[in-house]
């Protein structure tokens, strides 16, 4: 059976829509407006551009000028990258990061890979953060009544008016995870004792706190090991995408999934939601529940395990959970169970099953928990009510944005306006901070110094990399300060380090050695949840990371954690009464109409994240849109109102109305929609990021108190149509004719270990005897068989898809260290991204209301046989003997035949000028500089030792070549061999499941060449022989076997309905840079 | 003419030989003097000068205060000789601030021949008589060779002329005399503007503007000779020339990564603590280091907020192009001066090559790596191979990837 692959419902459906003619366009010489060129008019700008010439050749050169330090920090050498290990902290958000700085600012992020959390992975906020340094929005000073003021004054005023305040002082924040923090906090609750101190998270937890704080007496959030599961159950939990910790259960979850011919085994996914999740397009087995469902999959499940009846009125579903609890019950103690419902009830029965199924202290764990996710929303609730009440005599805002993501923002800005003081520490004027009387702008995480211990006796600090831009404070030091205490906030962490974590070790005698080593880790981490002396298990002995040598970037052996046992699981098993909770669950029942889940986004969060230019412009994963929030909805259900992609629609349900662009959503459930938060800023910054509409409002509250993110009743009306999106996946479709994505099922695998890859097998018997088709003549002296490929080195890549969860967190990697720069959404919509690499989303099988998903992540293949570089004109792109695919834009006179006569797409034109790099200033296409990098401020995060791309050039990845030369010189300076591993892609070190390997073809020892010799290993597009140097290892799950959905063997493919394009490409579909491209002039 | 120029020439030759006889009676000349100059310029200059106090003592005279084996033992370990209690040295070192003078492994006869050095400098101090006519008056002779030859040509030239013409008359007469029917001539001007020589004439003009506008095209943007004035008259010649210093000592960066960096003010503190007069513009040109770290000569102390210097840069790549000096210094062990000529005997620093890319490409085709030498290359076996077989007898840069557009821009 024919293996059933489509990209969207434009390709599924064989239509036209969103094809753009790259190729017919003229060149925006002369800006949009069209001119008739008449002779007179070439004549005259050929005298203008002769003239031009002449003047400039007679102009002399410009001086420039070499500035020296004058006294040279010791441990800078220009030109050369210092590592700082830090830690990125943004409410729940946490990653344990080092900060490459070049001549003493911050240009990159990396992951630490010391950490025994996120393992060096990161995220695609955890990348893009860097940005936010630069941001032309941060406010640059403290303010007062919306006047510049000075922090002696604002000193002065507050710790007044705070002594004298009649009611109560609130604190707002979001989670603090830093335990420094939190002492300062107690220690302005000190000295103002009527304090009180709210967690605010718009994206709320609150019903797990609420849950195990009910069963077990603790107000936090489990502990969980993906990684030790053999079977997972998630009811609407995006766990690898935003729920809790997602970078480091990415890592865990990529662990058992590793899967080889020796060790065959790997986790089994269930996923039980209402919208198609980054989470759900992982899974093995996914079913649809509607949203407001997921309580009563639960409770299914429960029944199902205890052996009391009552399940899902859903046949369908109701037979997996039947499935399901048959596998949980197989694998007690080695399975879990997780819940993303915000109602506690839901999290009660979560927390019963897996007391049922022996997970505690197994798989997730009570006594270490979290301390992300602690927003209390009933704590906000009544905050908010007695701010309108009059009984809240000051506030103070850190981090929070309420005006914007309380769901009742104008009751909640009444409530402001009653505050006599108001202090926020946010770093923009954003909704809030213009509502409150005193700015007290906070220091951007890379210019300050912090702790966090996300996960209880997991410690890691946060050190300045830079000095602060702005005339900008620390937020610990304002309320240090009007505590009374004046000690800076470097000290007195120095000092709760000493006196509460220094502790909890032995291996250093003194503080300061313990200390120092700790900040050169980046992170202190220890298995002794008690404050007496236990274990010291931390990366001390590992190699250093923050000196200067040429080797930093390299591996830090990761610090010894937790080992995982290798022997039986013991189950624990611990009852947990949940009947009160089954029966609310019971009485919610379902809700009415038309379901609207509000859900957030892998890129944009909670909106905090707004103003980033390189996660606006990051794809949503799924749905592949960027720059926008979309209504979705099921494809059956578009077609039954009788709308089409990209119509708009109002959605409204109680008072609230937006008017949103809607997409038919393989895997949403019949009968409702979904709408992400983050978007609909007003104050976010320049007016281009004020994307989307918000939906906040929609939420409602549980009867627990708990946020409740499914709004039932919702109507919608389509009141316009051709919205113009922004959404990248179509704009690159590979055709469906062709082997694009092994697939195949664990149990073939086991049975065939050529299963899901039989074309590569094919393909490589062909070559062997000498038959098979290449488009550009017989392979004389290319590839594996030219000489020159085999002298010394030859790079390669290779991306397993088994591990690859399609996060996106390399996207924003690769943009940040090659300069690639972000378009804007009106570019994105005339398909005029620049993403050197970008993640491909396919729908697997014909089933377009439940698809499988794999990502495939796609950038230049650097093929041997590259069918670009024998078209240019220039030869400005051509092969090197190292492997590369060379990309030279100072020859490329921008003819876009390279682009044209690829058939992976991944070439890129810059349109404009979108950094600058002209002498032309502003020959751009932008209407302001806020969000390109061509300002003083924002070109600071460009990386010094790529080139800034002028208008007019073809540009495309590069193996960050950089990084190869700044390795193997490397080598050479130090007189030794090259290692394996030794130089990472920036791609590779942003994924947090270590997906993507690079290192030397040539050499049969390292991890890519056995890779790509392994038998999941196969080629994209094989068969046109292109020879490339990117290899996938093909896709398994763990599921029985699908036909129409695994990649068959060729043989049942060509037998099933004769499609042979890939034997005789001549015909029908043509060469294959006709096939696969959408941009294609030549259509 | 000529005599006048062999006069000129005599004259030179016996400045020189009189120089050269001068300096045979030198006290100078001593090798104890040259060895004592060489110990103290390394070892002891950093903290003392001969006539003046720098952070230790001014040394003239020290053997009329302390015998031999005092000063041997205070230098091979001053606090030794402290602690001793020898009143003499507590005193020295209270009077200078307690500054450790840090001990010395010089042999005695090193530390004589110091003595010898410093005795000779006090004795016989250097005169000030500058001999700086003498290049610019053999700068003159060379123009004027340059000159006399240039119309020696011109006058040689126009005679040849003149004879070929009067032969081809005579020739003619011969002729003409035998009865012969000569052509009539072809006057200059036709055989000028006929076809062939008009076609000949433009193919020529048309080939030289060409070359003349690729030439100029190329040198578009590039700076070869580029010497601007600098805002301190820091002096290459004096620096690593005369003093020898090496290059990697101020441009640290050489050896470690892209950028050679120019040192820093704080760096030049490093001597000029001490040095506080130039040889040529005397404080004025050290003040300016002073300035610009905010030193205070007098105090010793940096008292003024530091203000950079900004200095004018001389090599300059376009911005798609990646140069990394270690690559080239460390890994390619380039000589310094390949790439920037003799900087040591540059005053006034210009810069030496086109840094065009076809002289980069040059080098890069005609260096040999150091293919065995360096454990990198051990990947590259088949060329190993081809070496121990004598295929190739040496590898280039090119054969590694030299040319390779990526090597340089990206």
């Amino acid at each position: 059976m024919k293996q059933q692959i489509w990209q969207g419902f434009e390709q599924l459906n064989n239509e036209n829509t969103n094809k753009h003619q790259e190729f017919n366009e003229e060149l925006p010489l002369l800006g949009d407006a069209t001119i008739e060129t008449s002779r007179r008019d070439f004549l005259k700008v050929l005298g203008f551009s002769v003239s031009a010439a002449a003047i400039a050749a007679s102009c002399e050169m410009p001086v420039r000028k070499a500035i020296p330090y004058v006294f040279k920090p010791e441990e800078i050498v220009p030109g050369i990258a210092n590592y700082y290990a830090s830690s990125f902290i943004n409410g729940s958000d946490y990653c344990s990061v080092l900060v490459k700085t070049r001549e003493g600012r911050p240009i990159k992020i990396e992951g630490n890979t010391a950490s025994g959390l996120t393992h060096g992975g990161t995220s695609a906020r955890t990348q893009a953060s860097i940005m936010s340094l630069y941001d032309m929005h941060r406010l640059r000073y403290p303010k007062k009544d919306g006047k510049k003021t000075t922090w002696k004054i604002i000193d002065g005023e507050i710790a007044g008016k705070l002594s004298g305040v009649s009611g109560s002082i609130a604190l707002v924040t979001s989670s603090v995870i830093s335990p420094s923090t939190r002492a300062a906090i107690a220690e302005f609750r000190n000295r103002y004792p009527n304090t009180r101190h709210v967690v605010y998270e718009p994206m709320s937890n609150a019903g797990m706190l609420y849950a195990n704080e009910q069963q077990f007496g603790t107000k936090a959030i489990a502990s969980y090991r993906f990684d030790k599961a053999s079977i997972i159950a998630s009811f609407g939990a995006d766990f690898l995408g935003t729920w809790v910790s997602p970078i480091e259960f990415a890592s865990q979850y990529a662990k058992g999934r590793k899967v080889s011919r020796e060790n065959p085994v790997m986790s089994k996914h269930w996923q039980f939601e209402g919208t198609m999740s980054l989470t759900g397009a992982n899974a093995d087995k996914r079913y649809t529940i509607l949203p407001s469902q997921e309580g009563a999959a639960v409770v299914a499940l429960y029944n199902a395990l205890s052996g009391s009846g009552g399940g899902l009125s859903d046949a369908n579903a109701q037979k997996g959970i039947e499935q399901l609890a048959m596998e949980l019950k197989a694998n007690a103690g080695k399975s879990l169970v997780v819940a993303g419902s915000n109602d506690s009830n839901v999290q009660m029965v979560v927390n019963a099953i897996n007391g049922m199924l022996g997970n505690y202290g197994n798989t997730l764990s009570i006594e270490r928990t979290y301390n992300v996710g602690q927003g209390d929303d009933k704590a906000m609730t009544a905050l908010v009510n007695d701010m309108n009440a009059g009984s809240v005599g000051a506030v103070i805002f850190y981090g929070v944005n309420p005006a914007y993501s309380y769901p009742e923002a104008d009751k909640f800005v009444a409530g402001l306006k009653k505050v006599p003081v108001s202090i926020s520490f946010n770093d923009r004027e954003d909704e809030t901070a213009t509502n409150v009387k005193y700015l007290c702008p906070d220091n951007h995480y890379l210019e300050s110094w912090n702790d966090a211990e996300p996960k209880s006796g997991y410690y890691s600090l946060a050190q300045p990399a830079i000095a602060p831009l702005f005339d900008t404070r620390q937020a610990q030091e304002s309320l240090l300060t009007w505590a009374g205490n004046t000690s800076n906030f470097y000290n007195y962490i120095r000092a709760y380090w000493q006196a509460n974590v220094f502790g909890r070790q032995n291996k250093f005698g003194s503080f300061n050695a313990f200390w120092e080593a700790a900040l050169h880790d980046g992170i202190f981490e220890t298995d002794n949840p008690n404050k007496t002396k236990g274990t010291m298990l931390m990366a001390g002995e590992s190699t250093p990371v923050t000196a200067s040598s040429d080797t930093t970037r390299q591996q830090v052996a990761a610090a010894v954690v937790e080992t995982v046992t290798e022997e039986a699981v013991t189950p624990k098993y611990v009852t947990v009464n949940a009947a009160n909770a089954i029966s609310a669950i019971g009485a919610a029942g379902k809700a009415n109409g038309m379901e609207l889940l509000i859900y957030e986004n892998v890129m944009m969060g909670d909106g905090s994240y707004s103003a980033n230019p390189f996660l606006q412009e990051s794809p949503e994963p799924i749905s592949k849109v960027c720059w926008d929030n979309v209504l979705l909805v099921s494809p059956k259900y578009g077609k039954e109102q009788g709308w089409k992609e990209r119509d708009i629609i109002e959605v409204k349900a109680g008072n609230y109305k937006v008017e949103v662009p809607v997409i038919f959503q393989p895997g949403q459930a019949d009968g409702s929609c979904a709408l992400a938060i983050g978007y609909g800023r007003t104050k976010a910054g320049a007016k281009e990021f004020n994307v989307g509409k918000n939906a906040y409002p929609f939420v409602s509250t549980n009867a627990d108190g708990t946020f409740n993110y499914v709004r039932g009743g919702v109507s919608l009306t389509k009141v316009g149509v051709n919205y113009a999106l922004a959404r990248t996946q179509t704009h690159s479709t590979i055709d469906d004719e062709r082997f694009i994505v092994g697939l195949a099922s664990l149990d073939t695998y086991k049975k065939d270990k050529f299963a899901g890859n039989a074309y590569s097998k094919e393909w490589d018997e062909k070559r062997e005897e000498g038959e098979y088709f290449t488009l550009y003549g017989p392979d004389i002296d290319y590839g594996p068989h030219g000489e020159s490929y085999r002298r010394g080195h030859r790079w390669a890549l290779s991306v397993d898809l088994n591990s690859c969860i399609g996060c996106g967190a390399c996207v924003p990697a690769c943009h940040i260290e090659n300069n690639v720069p972000v378009v804007g959404q009106n570019e994105v919509v005339r398909v005029h991204e620049m993403h050197w690499m970008r993640i491909d989303r396919y729908y697997m099988g014909a089933d377009t209301e439940n698809p499988e998903v794999v990502f495939m992540p796609m950038m230049c293949q650097h093929c041997e046989n590259a069918p670009c570089e024998n078209v240019c004109p220039v030869a400005a792109t051509n092969h090197s003997g190292e492997g590369l695919n060379q990309m030279t834009y100072n020859r490329c006179i921008g003819t876009r035949y390279c682009a044209n006569n690829c058939p992976y797409k991944v070439r890129r034109f810059n349109w404009f000028d979108y950094h600058s790099a002209d002498s032309f200033y502003k020959d751009t296409v932008f209407d302001n500089d806020e969000y390109a990098m061509f300002n003083d401020l924002t070109r600071m995060v460009l990386n010094p030792d790529v080139t800034v791309r002028s208008r007019g050039v073809i540009e495309k990845c590069s193996f960050c070549v950089q990084r190869i030369q700044e390795g193997k010189l490397a080598a050479k300076r130090e007189n030794r061999q090259l290692k394996d591993g030794e130089i990472k892609t920036a791609c590779q070190t942003a994924c947090p499941t270590e997906a993507i390997i690079f290192g030397d073809f040539n050499n049969p020892e390292t991890k890519v060449a056995k890779l790509h010799t392994n038998e999941r290993n196969y080629y994209s597009l094989e068969e046109l022989h292109v020879v490339p140097g990117v290899g996938y290892m093909t896709k398994i799950k763990n599921r029985e076997e699908r036909p129409g959905i695994d990649t068959p063997t060729p043989k049942e493919h060509t037998a099933d309905a004769g499609h042979g394009a890939h034997q005789q490409p001549a015909e029908g579909h043509g060469a294959a840079a006709d096939t696969t491209t959408v941009h294609g002039g030549s259509h | 003419m000529q005599s006048k120029f062999l006069l000129h020439l005599l004259a030179l030759l016996l400045l020189v030989s009189n120089v050269w006889s001068v300096s045979a009676q030198d006290p100078r000349a001593d090798a104890a003097y040259k060895e004592g100059e060489a110990t103290f310029k390394g070892q002891c200059a950093s903290c003392h000068a001969v006539s003046k106090q720098v952070v230790g003592p001014a040394l003239a005279g020290i053997q009329d205060r302390r015998d031999a084996a005092w000063i041997n033992n205070w230098v091979k370990n001053s606090q030794a000789v402290v602690k001793s209690g020898d009143p003499y040295a507590v005193e020295l070192f209270n009077k200078f601030n307690k500054s450790i003078m840090p001990a010395f492994n010089l042999s005695d006869k090193q530390i004589d021949n110091i003595l010898t050095y410093v005795k000779v400098e006090v004795e016989n101090p250097v005169a000030a008589a500058p001999a700086a006519a003498a290049p610019a008056e053999g700068g003159g002779v060379s123009n004027n060779m340059t000159l006399f030859l240039a119309i020696i040509t011109f006058i040689l030239l126009a005679v040849m002329l003149v004879l070929s013409r009067v032969t081809g008359s005579l020739n003619k007469l011969v002729k003409e005399k035998a009865g012969q029917l000569v052509p009539d001539s072809y006057s200059w001007m036709s055989i000028l503007f006929s076809k062939k020589a008009l076609a000949f004439l433009t193919l020529v003009a048309f080939i030289l503007l060409g070359y003349a506008t690729v030439e100029q095209a190329q040198s578009l943007g590039r700076q070869q000779n580029y010497a601007p004035v600098q805002p301190i008259k820091f002096s290459h010649k004096i620096h690593a020339g005369i003093n020898k210093i090496d290059c990697q000592y101020c441009h640290s960066g050489a050896s470690k990564g892209k950028s050679a960096v120019i040192p820093g003010p704080s760096l030049c503190m490093n001597c000029h603590k001490a040095i506080k007069e130039g040889p040529v513009y005397g404080k004025e040109e050290i003040g300016k280091i002073y300035a610009a770290t905010g030193w205070n000569p007098d105090s010793m102390k940096y008292l003024n907020p530091p203000q950079p210097i900004e200095w004018v840069r001389i090599h300059n790549l376009p911005d798609h192009v990646y140069f990394n000096h270690s690559q080239h210094v460390k890994a390619g062990n380039v000589k310094c001066q390949t790439c920037h000529g003799e900087v040591q005997e540059m005053d006034l620093l210009k810069q030496h090559a086109t840094l065009g890319m076809g002289w980069c490409v040059n080098c890069h085709r005609q260096t040999e790596v150091n293919f065995s030498g360096n454990n990198f290359y051990k990947d590259y076996e088949i060329l190993h191979d081809k070496l121990k077989n004598d295929d190739i007898s040496k590898v280039t840069v090119s054969d590694i990837g030299g040319l390779e557009c990526q090597k340089c821009h990206y």
